[in-house]
């Protein structure tokens, strides 16, 4: 309220009524005594005796239920990246494209196995169009191909093979034994490994697109073949 | 006297809040009237505003008696204020009043009229003009917190000032307000 010029209506009006006893106007009803039964009930229950300030309760009640809810979502973030790395570790590896690094030692150390595993193993013939026979189990990361063996004296290891243009088959997995998985690799990576391969070991990169022997009339020699080269060096 | 039943009501003591509440009774309930007309909606806003007055006393701190009607009597008028906003009489003003009075520019006050009768014109004024009336001229507020308070605008609220005196004005000479120009004429 600020100090202004006072208007005399204002002022007179204020002095008459100042000066008014703590009477009631004339012809009212109001009693006190009425009024006061009605609001004892209400007043039931006793005025604080220490100033309390609710104000100040509800604001530190809201801080503490912040800090709760903070802590909580704290533990929370830190609880759940140990939950999902142990749920993603116990996944099985149901992709069919692997990183190369990690199926590529996988490789290396299975065509060094198949390799070293069995010395007596007949070695295939260097054919221009040299078929791959079927082995009686595949190794893990090959992807089953509907296969018919051309030689059927052949019975020889066969390494993991990678069919680039090979129309997809249905993976068979063996019922014993680590997963198969596919690799997707670079060109040069291929190339590295042939270069690492013993020679005998190139002419069985190669995948046999042919026709289902069964259904071919009996001939002695065998039906030609679609072959597919996985790299672009000659065949020796 | 206040000091100790101000202390004590603050306690929760009931005879201290008794007393305290015979003590102001009429004189807020007067004040009361003055916003809102009727008795019962008075006596209504009288009983809330002791109870809101009862149990925030404990933060209320006591310097004189003074301060300690002034507290009440907001406490009072907020009510009242609250009571009219509930019944929806404000905001209430009414422009088609007073449209062939010129009020006289040199009011002269006349003890010819006592205290009740000026308070019984008060309480005729429209709610408006009251409210307006009352909150400026007795209660000292500024237009500011009177546009504040009533959510309207300031010169909504000087213009309902202007219209108020100027109807009380009439009234006053109406009810046997003399100027002193006419009495020595």
């Amino acid at each position: 309220m600020n100090e202004r010029p006072d208007e005399p209506l204002d002022q007179w009006v204020r002095q008459s009524l100042d000066g008014l006893s703590d009477t009631l106007p004339p012809g009212s009803t109001f009693r006190g005594e009425r009024l006061w039964e009605q609001m004892s009930p209400q007043l039931a229950t006793p005025a604080p005796t220490t100033r309390w300030q609710p104000k100040r309760a509800w604001w530190a009640a809201a801080a503490c239920g912040m800090a709760v809810m903070l802590l909580g979502w704290i533990w929370q973030r830190q609880a759940m990246p140990d939950s999902v790395t142990v749920t993603l570790r116990s996944q099985p590896a149901t992709t069919k494209t692997s990183p190369v690094h990690r199926n590529d030692r996988k490789r290396q150390t299975k065509r060094t196995d198949d390799v070293t595993a069995r010395p007596g193993a007949p070695r295939h013939p260097a054919l221009p169009h040299a078929s791959v026979t079927k082995p009686a189990t595949l190794p893990d990361d090959v992807v089953s191909v509907p296969l018919e063996p051309i030689a059927s004296v052949n019975q020889g290891p066969t390494p993991p093979i990678e069919s680039a243009g090979a129309q997809p088959a249905p993976p068979t997995r063996p019922t014993t034994g680590p997963k198969r998985q596919f690799r997707v690799a670079h060109i040069n990576e291929l190339m590295a490994e042939d270069e690492a391969r013993p020679a005998p070991d190139r002419a069985e990169r190669f995948v046999r697109l042919g026709t289902n022997l069964n259904a071919l009339p009996d001939s002695d020699t065998p039906p030609p073949a679609i072959t597919l080269s996985l790299t672009t060096k000659s065949i020796q | 006297m206040s000091q100790q039943l101000v202390e004590q009501c603050q306690l929760g003591n009931a005879f201290a809040q008794k007393r305290l509440f015979d003590q102001y009774a009429n004189r807020l309930f007067r004040v009361s009237v003055r916003y809102v007309r009727h008795e019962p909606d008075a006596e209504e806003v009288l009983m809330n505003a002791f109870l809101k007055a009862f149990r925030a006393i404990g933060d209320f701190t006591y310097r004189d008696e003074a301060g300690l009607e002034a507290w009440l009597r907001r406490i009072v008028i907020n009510e009242a204020l609250q009571k009219l906003r509930a019944n929806q009489s404000l905001p209430l003003f009414k422009t088609d009043e007073l449209t062939d009075f010129q009020p006289d520019p040199e009011p002269l006050p006349d003890t010819g009229l006592d205290a009740e009768r000026i308070y019984a014109l008060i309480c005729d004024l429209p709610p408006g003009y009251r409210t307006v009336f009352n909150l400026y001229a007795i209660e000292g507020y500024t237009h500011r917190e009177i546009a504040a308070q009533l959510r309207i605008s300031e010169n909504t609220s000087k213009s309902q000032l202007s219209k108020a005196r100027a109807l009380l004005q009439s009234w006053l000479i109406t009810n046997g307000y003399e100027r002193k120009t006419r009495r020595t004429s």
